[in-house]
């Protein structure tokens, strides 16, 4: 599943902002606002 | 416990601390499939026009819309995201409800839980809520019917669901949401259906009636959970009822 996640959003983001997604997805559970997770995502 | 009460009570108090490890971890890969899918899906045209869309039909600061740089209400960052997500149908498929779930469920979720200030694991729980709603209204669905079950039809149902858990709503409320979502709008996508077995046929590249009805109910589904929203007079006879006490 990562290397598919790393494929498709290798298109529309570096690969160190792919790295700090990837850690917060994979402990996303442990994340007290997901407000951290779009942040990361909310531009290009 | 009566099944109203079973499925509203799931929907409402469902826990991270008590779901199985395997669906803890089921439920990351999907929320990374569904993320990556819906990212990569910013790049199409499709995800532009509704990006720009939603942020000027649905104003507001309450949720991200992935990647452009703008916010929106609730609903429109989910129904943004949801295109994005299907775009390049790249995201993932529900075996038993035959079609997409993922882009329809974590869109609600993500939008709901960032606008509320949620933790991460309120979400995931939310989309674990919609996956299982989805697949077994899917299910009861095509079992029950001789035309397909378009994406849209049980994918408003399980946003219904998902957007219930993280709104906070009672039990009752939650499936009052959930026969107001199959009442007011899985029948008319039913009806656009086509006979069973013909799930995808040559030339099928998400047109409009296939992909284009189900996306919306991201957003729709958001909308649903209103407390004091009840289903019209028919919406009694919906098969989810039925479907659900057959198994």
């Amino acid at each position: 599943m990562e290397e598919k996640f790393r494929w498709l959003v290798g298109f529309v983001l570096d690969d160190g902002l792919i790295d700090r997604l990837l850690e917060v997805l994979w402990h996303v559970e442990s994340v007290p606002n997901v407000r951290q997770l779009t942040d990361l995502v909310a531009r290009r | 416990m009566n099944v109203e009460e079973q499925v509203g009570s799931f929907i409402v108090e469902t826990r991270w601390d008590g779901l199985p490890k395997a669906v803890r971890n089921q439920a990351r890969l999907c929320m990374v499939d569904d993320l990556g899918a819906a990212l990569s899906g910013t790049l199409t045209r499709a995800s532009r026009i509704t990006g720009a869309y939603a942020a000027e039909t649905w104003p507001g600061d309450e949720a991200t819309i992935l990647l452009r740089g703008r916010r929106a209400g609730v609903v429109g960052a989910a129904f943004a995201n949801a295109w994005a997500a299907n775009a390049f149908d790249s995201d993932d498929g529900l075996r038993y409800a035959y079609g997409h779930g993922g882009a329809q469920i974590f869109p609600t979720a993500l939008a709901a839980a960032e606008s509320r200030g949620l933790d991460g694991g309120r979400m995931l729980v939310a989309m674990v809520v919609g996956y299982e709603v989805a697949h077994r209204v899917g299910r009861c669905w095509h079992d029950s019917r001789q035309v397909y079950q378009a994406c849209g039809s049980w994918g408003s149902v399980a946003c219904a669901a998902t957007a219930a858990h993280l709104m906070g709503l009672t039990p009752e409320q939650a499936w009052g949401a959930g026969r107001v979502a199959a009442a007011e709008r899985a029948l008319p996508t039913l009806r656009a259906g086509r006979p069973s077995g013909a799930l995808r046929q040559p030339g099928d590249r998400c047109a409009p009636r296939w992909h284009g009805v189900p996306l919306g109910r991201s957003g729709w589904g958001l909308e649903l959970p209103q407390p004091g929203l009840e289903p019209g007079e028919d919406g009694g006879e919906v098969p989810l009822a039925g479907g659900l006490r057959a198994r």
